[in-house]
């Protein structure tokens, strides 16, 4: 008797399901009625992408932190989601709008973006530590803003 | 393919992002408020989190864990060469307490909006920034360009200190929210400068 075919069309049709949670796939063709339990299970869990870390080990990294992409390191060797972010940070990016861009929460990017910065792929441009002491920063900013 | 993308890219040697908040309650106005003066149709982040104990239930037994998404929209400003300016719009509900701390450190100021009917909407966000004394302004949204009432009314409404300063907009005027962004950051700067002067006075 041969391993019946995953027939279901919800658990064949999302690809998703299988690049973020490749281990659900492996149950789903060993066991033929385990897709029931994930077609209503709407909920993909792209923590598992960053190993379950929610916050990065960079602590300079908060929403309006921009990145950019160095010359150099090929990313061949990145998953998915880092060569996503990687690849996106050609054109510096704050973490919220590469959390937009790529339809990933905030904690995702964050750590993605952490462990890329650490290993040398991007560089990070924070606020200054001190922000809000920095009086001719924010005399910069408001005269900017009256230009604008 | 696998090829590593080499955009023609300007990166200049500096760049200072800077970000104020907007808070306020449901459908008062702060997407509008965003989105009428940032250069890019406002995006949304999505940030997951776990709220604690906020499942109790009417006979305060069930103590439940959840976890909740909540969606900020923000926007962006290119000041100049090197400032980009990030206005995020949060939700003001108390539950998302934590992720406020994160989002607003690092702010340099915050906007209060809040919808005239429905005031008490806004008592979260003062509250909290009141405490961990963060500058803001508080920004009546007019939204059909009428004001129905008096500012010192709802000065005393709301119990602000006299330093707050309390203005009318019409959150989709860009105009309006380009000198509430100042606004802003004046309170900002002269609280920067008070700070300054105390350090020297030591």
């Amino acid at each position: 008797m041969s391993a019946p075919e995953p027939s279901d069309a919800t658990w064949a049709s999302d690809q998703d399901f299988a690049l973020s949670r490749p281990f659900l796939d492996r149950i789903g063709k060993a066991v033929g009625d385990a897709p029931q339990v994930a077609a209503t299970d709407g909920a993909v869990r792209p923590y598992f992408i960053t190993g379950g870390r929610t916050r990065s080990r960079n602590q300079s990294i908060s929403f309006e932190t921009i990145v950019a992409l160095k010359e150099g390191p090929a990313l061949v060797s990145l998953t998915d989601e880092a060569r996503a972010v990687a690849t996106r940070a050609a054109i510096p990016h704050s973490m919220a709008e590469l959390s937009a861009l790529l339809r990933l929460p905030i904690g995702v990017v964050w750590v993605l973006a952490g462990d890329l910065a650490d290993n040398g792929y991007l560089e990070v441009y924070a606020p200054p530590p001190d922000v809000l002491d920095d009086v001719e920063l924010i005399d910069s900013l408001i005269e900017g803003l009256r230009r604008i | 393919m696998n090829t590593p993308v080499v955009a023609e890219r300007a990166v200049p040697r500096r760049i200072v992002p800077l970000k104020i908040v907007v808070a306020g309650g449901f459908g008062v106005g702060k997407t509008t408020l965003v989105g009428a003066i940032s250069e890019i149709v406002p995006l949304t982040t999505e940030a997951a989190m776990t709220s604690v104990g906020m499942g109790v239930d009417d006979r305060g037994e069930v103590i439940t864990k959840t976890t909740t998404t909540v969606a900020m929209d923000f926007g962006r400003i290119t000041v100049s060469d090197e400032l980009v300016l990030y206005l995020f719009g949060t939700p003001g509900q108390d539950r998302f307490g934590f992720m406020w701390d994160e989002l607003v450190t690092g702010a340099l100021g915050a906007v209060v909006l809040i919808d005239s009917r429905r005031i008490a909407d806004s008592f979260a966000a003062l509250d909290y920034f009141e405490h961990r004394s963060i500058p803001f302004v508080v920004a009546l949204n007019c939204f059909d360009g009428q004001l129905h009432h008096d500012l010192a009314e709802i000065r005393e409404a709301l119990g602000l200190r006299l330093e707050v300063p309390i203005v009318a907009i019409d959150a989709r005027n860009r105009v309006h929210v380009k000198h509430l962004l100042i606004a802003a950051l004046e309170v900002s700067r002269q609280e920067a400068i008070n700070r300054r002067a105390a350090r020297a006075a030591q």
